[in-house]
């Protein structure tokens, strides 16, 4: 009986200290039966395209941050073939990529620019060759201060001459030619970004390499000058975007003699918006140039998100100045957009990318193209979601098959730091 | 025995009924929701850890932290769900309150962050700070309606908040744009009679002279725009933001460092960015670019030229190539005695990015050379750009000190005319800012803005 006792007490004792070891072991463990709640998600993504588009890195080895601000496709070097034009941030430099026997190697053209924006192939001193017009930030991240520039590379027999044509402004984002006085010369559009002060420009050629500055409007945020004939009347005009909290597009009615009329031919009250840069292009085929608006810069934020007006515009030119604005893309983050006839059904389709799109998933699209049936109803077809980050996009047929092809420039600004890409293109191989 | 027996039994009972009350805890926590990303700053998968543990029994305040926490690394879905938290454990944790609201708002659900922000507008207690204060949540509030282009109630909302600058601003700005600039002056004057330094009320003041055909006053407004500088915020995005982002992570490193570096202990700072860029050796974090240059800086405070060296050619190989890499390179071969060499990449970094210690370098070499002319240029250059800095800065005083001594040494620069003219119109000095604007003309006829002040004033 008192054994019975002990053991009972013992059968206890162990209990006592069982109990909790065991709880101490096994309930921490236990799992929470409340289900994991859901985190937002945004971000974009488009059925893959059906045209097949082949990646093709024109720099397989990407070395640090690459900081692409510009791609363009031209004949840089006058051999007859394509090349890709690059203004790069990070290496503070201008250069182009050409294609040799099926390998596409970088050639260096200027050096020590700090922070360009976009080069001008042009040929502005009327000697036969081309010059480069780099329009130099100063700094690619948010800068307010005086530190931007045009300048002229004067091409000679021993090579590039740098001319500084327009300093003490703020961060030039975009320069476009044109001969607006009607004196046969090239004269230049200017735009001044900034950040929260800029404005739109033009420079009067006056011979021997001078020009003379002309405000067109003081407003922070311009980021391309576009230049054409938007009315019709025989003379070039230009149109500029204007951004940062504004969001509005200009332009500026060429009256003759260096006079300019402007107005303003949009706007709206929503200040993220985003715009991104303004393109001009006949995208309906009707034989004016039409505007199309990639909305999607979201830079403010230290952490950038897509936003639901995010995406692309297009302001269809009905002539008399008047701009019918149609939303033909919501591509997330869209920073930059290229006209041409992707599909080869004689319409002109649209190549976008994207430098915000909810990088955190790895399906949302970096670059897209939106095809055109015909009678600019769009449909957006994803090509990639890798490089992300790309800021800039142009069309053009790089590989001389003649079918255009897309290349995009990456910007790595922001977070997160993968799937780096520096020049990518993304060569058409037709339909599947 | 028997006492003993019902004494365990007691003590078995109790711990049975604490471990069913732990095991019911356990089984209906709320779990953190931590980013299942690979993260670029290999800090951080400990942080949020830390903070999660903190916050799975914690309180609202701990929930609120992980928020913070991870909406400083710009996981806005996460933090969401951990302000979320933190406000129904405490209903009236207003910062919780206002951070989701921001979250929903940053993601693009608008209409969602708007029923947020009201309910943050409700609990905010009165505080000395803008930031997530109920005048900011109104202010989102109005913003909101801007963003889904609702302008009048936009207007209504920043009209009623308007002695919040920030709301001030867009309501004057939304008169404006509608072209009622008549309406919005006095607005926009009340705000500048506080705060006359104001960039964006001085540039929303030149529009809505502009628009009342009141060009005079436009044109002296927009003069004393490029005076003026950015101090009432109108997006608090970042200002709310980068404090939660420098609280933790690499960034929270870098402000040790940084901390170090102003009591000058550059030793130590030299070794923690060393430690810091080990750490970030295999990623491509941002960071690691913008501490390599620190560490360049700081080496070359402690006159290590070979370090600099090895540092910039490391910058180099990683595709880096700019002014301030040319100029420390520079330094570095200064420090060495290669003088030749120092010049030519200071004179690269001059021509991308002038900046007065840059002349200054330069102008103490040409002057240990015998080349008084050079010396002089660069010297003059080291006070042109004085001069601007003073007259943007609106130290006109000081901006008609540096034209001086710029006059002397680079008499043939235009732009030191220019800005001569400038200040001297900002003085009120018309006859003497003409005759300056036309010795810039003179010097420089391609030089537009000084035709035009010169024609205007010639208009006077």
């Amino acid at each position: 009986m008192q054994n019975r006792g002990f053991g009972q007490v013992a059968l206890l004792l162990l209990l006592a200290v069982v109990i909790p070891l065991a709880a101490w072991k096994v309930i921490p463990a236990l799992p929470t039966l409340r289900s994991r709640p859901e985190v937002y998600s945004g971000g974009t993504t488009y059925p893959q395209s059906e045209m097949v588009f082949r990646k093709l890195s024109l720099e397989p080895e990407v070395r640090g941050l690459p900081l692409v601000t510009n791609v363009q496709v031209a004949d840089v070097d006058g051999d007859g073939r394509q090349d890709v034009l690059v203004c790069d941030a990070q290496r503070n430099a201008v250069s182009y990529f050409k294609e040799d026997g099926g390998t596409w190697t970088e050639v260096p053209l200027i050096q020590d620019v700090a922070a360009p924006a976009h080069a001008t192939l042009v040929d502005v001193d009327g000697d036969g060759d081309q010059d480069v017009i780099v329009s130099v930030l100063g700094n690619i991240m948010p800068d307010d201060n005086v530190i931007g520039r045009v300048e002229l590379f004067e091409n000679t027999d021993e090579g590039f001459i740098r001319h500084v044509i327009l300093d003490d402004v703020r961060r030039v984002a975009d320069v476009q030619p044109g001969d607006f006085d009607g004196d046969g010369d090239v004269d230049l559009a200017v735009a001044v970004f900034g950040y929260a002060r800029g404005g739109v420009l033009w420079l009067e050629n006056l011979g021997d390499l001078q020009f003379l500055d002309h405000e067109l409007l003081n407003a922070p945020g311009t980021i391309h000058v576009p230049v054409a004939d938007f009315d019709d009347d025989g003379d070039l005009d230009i149109t500029a975007i204007v951004t940062q909290d504004e969001e509005e597009l200009w332009g500026f009615e060429n009256l003759g003699g260096g006079e300019f009329r402007g107005r303003r031919l949009w706007m709206t009250e929503n200040f993220d918006l985003g715009s991104a840069g303004l393109v001009a292009a006949d995208l309906d085929g009707d034989g004016d140039q039409d505007l199309i608006l990639p909305a999607g810069d979201n830079l403010e934020d230290l952490d950038a998100y897509p936003q639901p007006y995010h995406g692309c515009y297009w302001f269809e030119n009905r002539g008399d100045w008047d701009f019918q604005i149609a939303r033909i893309s919501d591509l997330g983050g869209t920073y930059s957009a290229a006209v041409g006839d992707l599909d080869g059904d004689g319409d002109q389709d649209v190549a976008l990318v994207s430098m915000t799109n909810n990088w955190y998933r790895t399906d949302t699209a970096s670059v897209v193209w939106l095809e055109n049936d015909g009678h600019q109803q769009f449909t957006t077809w994803q090509v990639d979601s890798d490089p992300i980050h790309l800021i800039t996009v142009a069309v053009g047929d790089l590989n001389g098959d003649g079918q255009d092809d897309i290349v995009a420039g990456g910007l790595n600004l922001r977070k997160p730091f993968q799937r780096l890409g520096r020049v990518t293109a993304w060569i058409n191989e037709g339909k599947k | 025995m028997q006492g003993v027996i019902r004494l365990l039994l007691v003590v078995i009972l109790g711990e049975l009924a604490y471990c069913g009350y732990w095991a019911a805890a356990q089984l209906g926590r709320y779990e953190p929701v931590l980013p299942q990303v690979v993260h670029d700053d290999p800090l951080l998968d400990n942080e949020f850890k830390s903070l999660a543990d903190a916050a799975r029994w914690g309180n609202s305040l701990d929930w609120q932290t992980l928020g913070e926490g991870l909406l400083g690394q710009g996981f806005y879905g996460e933090a969401e769900l951990a302000f979320r938290r933190a406000v129904e454990l405490n209903p009236e944790n207003s910062l919780a309150q206002f951070s989701l609201a921001f979250c929903i708002d940053r993601t693009g659900r608008v209409d969602e962050s708007s029923r947020e922000y009201l309910r943050a507008i409700e609990i905010t207690k009165p505080s000395k700070s803008p930031v997530a204060s109920a005048d900011h949540s109104r202010y989102q509030l109005g913003r909101n309606a801007l963003r889904k282009e609702q302008a009048a109630e936009a207007e209504r909302i920043f009209h009623e908040a308007d002695a919040f600058y920030p709301s001030a601003y867009q309501y004057a700005k939304l008169l404006v744009r509608s072209g009622r600039a008549a309406e919005a002056l006095p607005t926009i004057d009340r705000v500048l009679e506080a705060v006359p330094n104001s960039l964006k009320f001085t540039a929303l003041r030149m529009h809505a002279l502009e628009q009342l055909g009141r060009l005079p006053e436009a044109h002296a407004a927009a003069r004393k725009l490029e005076r003026s500088e950015y101090v009432i915020p109108m997006d608090f995005s970042s200002n709310f933001v980068t404090p939660y982002n420098k609280r933790i992570g690499i960034q929270k490193e870098e402000e040790v460092c940084e901390q170090l570096w102003t009591e000058k202990h550059f030793d130590a700072v030299a070794r923690k960015l060393n430690e810091l860029l080990v750490i970030l050796e295999p990623t491509s974090n941002m960071q690691k670019y913008a501490l390599r240059l620190s560490l360049i800086k700081v080496e070359y405070n402690r006159r290590d030229a070979d370090a600099i060296l090895a540092l910039v050619e490391r910058a180099n190989a990683d595709g880096d190539s700019d002014a301030e890499l040319l100029q420390m390179e520079g330094a570095a071969y200064a420090i060495k005695g290669n003088m030749d060499r120092a010049v030519e990449l200071w004179l690269r970094a001059a021509l991308m990015s002038p900046n007065i210690p840059l002349h200054e370098f330069l102008a103490k070499y040409y002057d240990e050379q015998g080349d008084a002319v050079k010396r002089d240029e660069q010297l003059g250059y080291a006070a042109v750009l004085k001069m601007k800095v003073s007259y943007w800065g609106n130290e006109l005083e000081a901006a008609r000190e540096a034209v001086a001594a710029a006059k002397k040494l680079v008499p043939e620069n235009a732009t030191v005319w220019f800005y001569s003219g400038e200040i001297e119109q900002s003085l009120g000095n018309l006859d003497q800012a003409r005759t300056d604007y036309a010795r810039c003309i003179e010097l420089d006829p391609s030089h537009g803005r000084a035709l035009r002040e010169y024609r205007l004033l010639e208009g006077v």
